[in-house]
């Protein structure tokens, strides 16, 4: 009897929370606790933390008017860079006067994102930016995106199916950044190597190939070794082991050169309790390196940008695309509506960037002068 | 049937309408009613068709894997090793199609491989029969994943989608329902009719409530295991295959946590951990209770995190439930 009392009402509740359109009244009706029935305990908690969850912690903001949206997906949480370029991003899209959506991956991997790609599709945004994880799993799902009339740019990290990838800045120009400071770090000589991210991050890898092109084609590095790349996952515990293991497999190692955020962070606590001579070159976060960076530390100098203009850039890319300032195509020149002025390049595919691209600015230098004072802005 | 002493011992259970609104199923039923409901009225969105079947084809891929799973739980065993044989299976996959630019030979390959890897779990517990399945599934995930990284290394292998036909297998569908929705029906059919309708699923059903009581019944238990065993690995090389009709490309981390998403499906659908107990329909019940869940909130944005918090309550509340019922019914003889 007790239990099929129970059953009733999990009935009731189940209407109840019909009845009550809204999600978050329907709490109030999931209290119901009786101490038989599974079923009631089971549906009523179902409710209850699935509707506190949606009503709790939704990460889209609302601008102005308008049912616009912009989706951005960052390669993954938990990564100051990208919630860095979310903040631009969000911000760019408010003073647009659209709606923003940030949703971030489970983990660094392509069907993550696959997932949240198909999410934002059922929404029907009118656009997804996403700094992709795997160049070529997302293929497909982008082009479904593209098929319905969704506006598809990728930023920081490229992938097949992109219509312009928001480039942080020239693949060429950043790999000779990390080129040059290897050369300059090594004395022009000896082994150094290369502690990356994921091993399919299209970005990472693009620089790689990049600096790959420019250590060949030039004499004047033929006496650097490049002995090895690991793969860090971005991931601080895993970069750390395998910062360590570098330097104790390779007693002789100058230099690593890590183009990652959360390699060169990891490479430069792991140098420091090490206490060893190693230099660390790189890209890095100036909030996270301040105190590793300059004379008689890890790291003399390394590079960035500034990933909060990433974000934005890439919300008036999406802006200039709906406006049909530009189409993407290669050469074609547009005034974005924060007042800057791009040109379209070609893609290169030997560097890891297949659609057309256009560049935020060039790579900054972090020194021991300046970076106190970046590290307060990001 | 009146035994010797008069007293008349009743041999089918009763069936009456309370009896089937108490069972374990009707709970799913209702909570996956509950989910859409709910998924309906807090997004506009959910019930277009179309992406409905694409979130769909996406959870059925490791849905596959919660058949097999529910046989080895129903038997009173575990298999942690189906997320690293599909790993493995489409590291072989990707490795043959790169090197002979066959895909039928890469698709042969990758279920030889996940056969090989079911069967030789299957050879380790049925040989040596004091060894514990968990421990030994364990170690064949370890083992398994640790040949995929050795193959691959860092790198990924990739290039399978190329293939148009073999790209289609994942993408294709017949008006908006997907080819894999209707291989995954066929495959339900299949085993929920072998679990409940034959002298095999009969057999399981019988190791898993008392091995001792089986192997005395004459039930051949290790061969029967050892065919549970090597199934699951050919189910893992399917998932596989459709892994990398799907994603064009696989790494040494891929499938990661498929047995623990397996294993909560057939644990929310019902089937004992313990083994002999459980009901088929349960196993796809759940499958759609948690998929449904998570794409509905998904659909409005709720991060992934908190998503999982919700699903392992889920699980938590799912799993103490039968377990309130004996101490209730305890408390009732004791009243009475």
């Amino acid at each position: 009897m007790k239990k099929l009392i129970a059953l009733l009402l999990a009935a009731l509740m189940v209407f109840a929370m019909v009845a009550c359109s809204s999600s978050k009244t329907a709490t109030s009706a999931a209290t119901t606790t009786t101490s038989a029935a599974a079923s009631t305990a089971a549906s009523a908690s179902t409710a209850a933390s699935a509707s506190t969850a949606a009503s709790a912690s939704t990460t889209s903001t609302t601008a102005a008017t308008g049912d616009v949206t912009y989706a951005l997906i960052p390669k993954s949480a938990g990564n100051p860079y990208n919630e860095r370029e979310a903040s631009g991003f969000e911000d760019a899209c408010k003073t647009l006067g659209v709606k923003s959506i940030v949703q971030y991956p489970e983990d660094t991997s392509a069907e993550a994102q696959i997932t949240v790609i198909n999410n934002l599709i059922a929404q029907n945004v009118a656009a997804i930016a996403v700094a992709a994880n795997d160049a070529e799993a997302l293929e497909s799902t982008l082009k479904a995106a593209k098929d319905k009339g969704i506006v598809v740019v990728t930023l920081d990290s490229d992938a097949k199916g992109s219509q312009l990838f928001v480039n942080q800045a020239g693949v060429t120009e950043v790999a000779q950044c990390l080129v040059d400071s290897v050369f300059d770090m090594t004395g022009g000589e000896g082994q150094f190597a290369v502690l990356s991210a994921t091993s399919t991050a299209t970005n990472q890898n693009s620089w790689i190939a990049a600096m790959k092109q420019i250590i060949d084609g030039d004499s004047k590095y033929s006496k650097l070794e490049w002995v090895e790349t690991v793969y860090g996952d971005d991931e601080s515990q895993k970069s750390t082991d395998q910062a360590e293991s570098l330097m104790t497999n390779y007693p002789d190692l100058k230099c690593i050169c890590c183009p990652t955020t959360v390699g060169i962070l990891a490479c430069a606590q792991a140098v420091k309790t090490a206490g060893s001579s190693i230099k660390v070159a790189g890209l890095g976060l100036p909030s996270e390196m301040n105190g590793y960076v300059g004379d008689g530390l890890p790291c003399p100098y390394m590079y960035l940008w500034n990933p909060i203009d990433v974000g934005g850039t890439a919300a008036y890319a999406i802006k200039a695309f709906i406006d049909a300032k530009t189409t993407g195509a290669e050469g074609e020149t547009f005034t974005a509506d924060n007042g800057n002025s791009y040109t379209v390049l070609a893609p290169d595919e030997t560097v890891g960037v297949y659609s057309t691209q256009i560049i935020v600015g060039p790579p900054f230098e972090f020194t021991a002068d300046n970076i106190a004072e970046w590290a307060k802005v990001y | 049937m009146a035994t010797k002493s008069g007293r008349t011992i009743e041999y089918e259970k009763k069936r009456s309408l309370k009896a089937t609104l108490l069972r374990w199923e009707t709970l799913l039923i209702f909570i996956l009613l509950a989910v859409n409901i709910m998924n309906v009225s807090i997004s506009p969105n959910y019930l277009n068709l179309y992406n409905l079947f694409t979130n769909v084809s996406s959870f059925l891929v490791k849905g596959f894997i919660a058949f097999p799973m529910a046989y080895i739980l129903l038997l009173g065993d575990i298999d942690l090793s189906v997320g690293a044989t599909v790993c493995l299976a489409s590291t072989f996959l990707g490795i043959t199609y790169n090197s002979t630019h066959s895909i039928g030979l890469a698709i042969l390959v990758c279920l030889v491989i996940s056969v090989l890897c079911g069967a030789f779990n299957g050879l380790v517990l049925t040989r040596f029969t004091e060894l514990a399945p968990m421990i030994v599934t364990l170690a064949t995930m370890t083992l398994y994943r640790g040949f995929s990284e050795a193959i691959l290394g860092d790198t990924s292998t990739k290039g399978m989608r190329d293939v148009a036909w073999f790209a289609n297998l994942y993408d294709g569908r017949i008006g908006p329902v997907p080819y894999i929705f209707l291989v995954f029906v066929l495959l339900a059919v299949v085993f929920g009719l072998v679990m409940h309708r034959t002298v095999f699923g009969r057999q399981m059903y019988a190791i898993g409530a008392n091995k001792t009581a089986a192997v005395y019944s004459g039930v051949k238990v290790q061969k029967l295991r050892m065919i549970v065993f090597t199934l699951t690995g050919f189910i893992c090389g399917l998932s596989a295959i459709f892994y990398c009709s799907w994603m064009g490309s696989v790494k040494n981390d891929i499938a990661d946590g498929y047995e623990l998403e397996a294993i909560s499906m057939c644990v929310l659908g019902g089937i004992s951990t313990d083994g002999g107990k459980g009901n088929f329909p349960g196993v796809i019940i759940a499958i759609f209770i948690i998929g449904l869940l998570r794409y509905g909130l998904g659909l409005i944005n709720v991060n992934s995190q908190t998503i999982r918090i919700i699903i392992g309550a889920l699980l938590i509340i799912v799993v103490m439930a039968p377990n309130l019922r004996p101490k209730t019914r305890a408390r009732r003889r004791k009243a009475a």
